[in-house]
């Protein structure tokens, strides 16, 4: 009886944790099998301008971007096959976070760097934290990456918890039982399909 | 109401289990991508001469399943010097190319480690690829449905059944702050 409460609690307990989580992974989850058009809407966007004088040579093109985007105190990645050099001698890159993205153009000549900011909007923002980690000169996202694990393990525990819960407090339990048990059978059995023949 | 919410609840897990177990599972795995290395195990290629085939997408994806037995979602892309249809499904990617004028067929298939199958369930989507997919396509639908049934009848179920709920307010309010603080942090702030 003490074990049940307990468990009771745990369960209780780890799905208000996971408030938040459940409905993001459940809006997210929707939104990439069914790609809603009012959920991929973005900003306009807003151009900038900054003056930027870089010390010393950057050995690699991630290290300039890095650089740069350290400069301007933005945060986010910058992205390798978006990366060039043009023939008048600016770089040219474009950087992703959750909520925006950047088109950055550096002229090492005039010591200008140019930026493109395009907002994401709420629901992108939203389905992206959909498993997400840490993103680069963000602290706040290391929380996030905790929730994220948390999450995880709150969730499989959740689902054991309240099937042990629902069986140590019925009466009539041969039926859910079976009705358990033949669900879990026909999904491992499918997932093998899937695997060995497609 | 207080009943058919709580059997929804548990419902909805009993005959979702085995994909919510799978979901977080493989999602697990995904976070901790370091630790749990995807890789192929075996790769089997394929070079033939073919005499003619009609190059229209459903053509092409009925002749290949056809003439070899290639199973699973597809995408076609007709580039100008070639065609390549790309297939998946949970451990098994293969890839297509027909290039022009169309004589010839190079198909590459490449067969994942169980980290690399894991991924794949966890992504696998699309109401496209035959029935089995469709199928799995709308459990999937069901299984992100059920986070959210199990969100709100969850929170409904602990407001009816704890007398004390200074607690529950407590874990929940944290849970709104930080969901909140995150989404303010990278909408304005950052």
């Amino acid at each position: 009886m003490m074990i049940r409460r307990l468990l009771l609690k745990i369960h209780f307990y780890g799905g208000l944790a996971c408030f938040w989580y459940l409905l993001i992974l459940g809006v997210s989850s929707l939104h990439f099998n069914h790609h809603f058009s009012f959920m991929e809407k973005t900003g306009d966007p807003v151009f900038w301008t900054r003056k930027l004088q870089l010390s010393g040579s950057n050995a690699t093109d991630l290290v300039l971007s890095e650089t740069i985007r350290d400069s301007l105190a933005l945060i986010g990645w910058p992205l390798p096959w978006e990366t060039r050099h043009d023939s008048s001698g600016a770089f040219h890159f474009a950087l992703e976070q959750p909520a925006k993205r950047y088109v950055i153009d550096y002229s090492a000549a005039n010591h200008v760097v140019h930026i493109a900011e395009t907002p994401k909007g709420f629901w992108r923002v939203f389905n992206s934290l959909h498993g997400s980690g840490a993103v680069p000169r963000a602290p706040i996202m290391h929380a996030w990456e905790w929730y994220t694990r948390v999450t995880v393990a709150v969730i499989v525990l959740s689902v054991l918890t309240g099937i042990y819960v629902w069986f140590t407090g019925n009466q009539n339990r041969k039926s859910d039982l079976y009705t358990l048990l033949i669900s879990l059978t026909i999904a491992v059995l499918w997932m093998l399909q899937l695997y060995t023949k497609g | 109401m207080y009943t058919i919410v709580r059997k929804l609840h548990l419902y909805s897990s009993f005959f979702l289990a085995a994909f919510i177990l799978m979901y977080f599972v493989t999602g697990f795995i995904m976070i901790f991508e370091s630790d749990f290395k995807r890789e192929n195990i075996r790769e089997v290629r394929i070079s033939e001469a073919i005499s003619s085939v009609q190059m229209h997408p459903d053509s092409l994806i009925h002749w290949l399943r056809k003439e070899y037995h290639i199973r699973g979602q597809y995408t076609v892309r007709m580039e100008p010097q070639q065609a390549v249809v790309n297939f998946l499904h949970p451990g098994t990617v293969t890839e297509v190319k027909i290039p022009y004028p169309v004589d010839s067929v190079f198909i590459t298939t490449k067969k994942g480690n169980i980290y690399t199958t894991l991924h794949q369930f966890h992504r696998l989507h699309g109401y496209q690829g035959g029935l089995n997919y469709y199928v799995w396509a709308f459990v999937y639908d069901l299984s992100a449905s059920s986070m959210i049934v199990f969100a709100l009848s969850g929170l409904y179920l602990w407001y009816k059944t704890e007398r004390n709920r200074i607690a529950g307010w407590i874990v929940l309010s944290a849970s709104t702050l930080l969901t909140a603080m995150t989404i303010i942090y990278l909408m304005l702030l950052s």
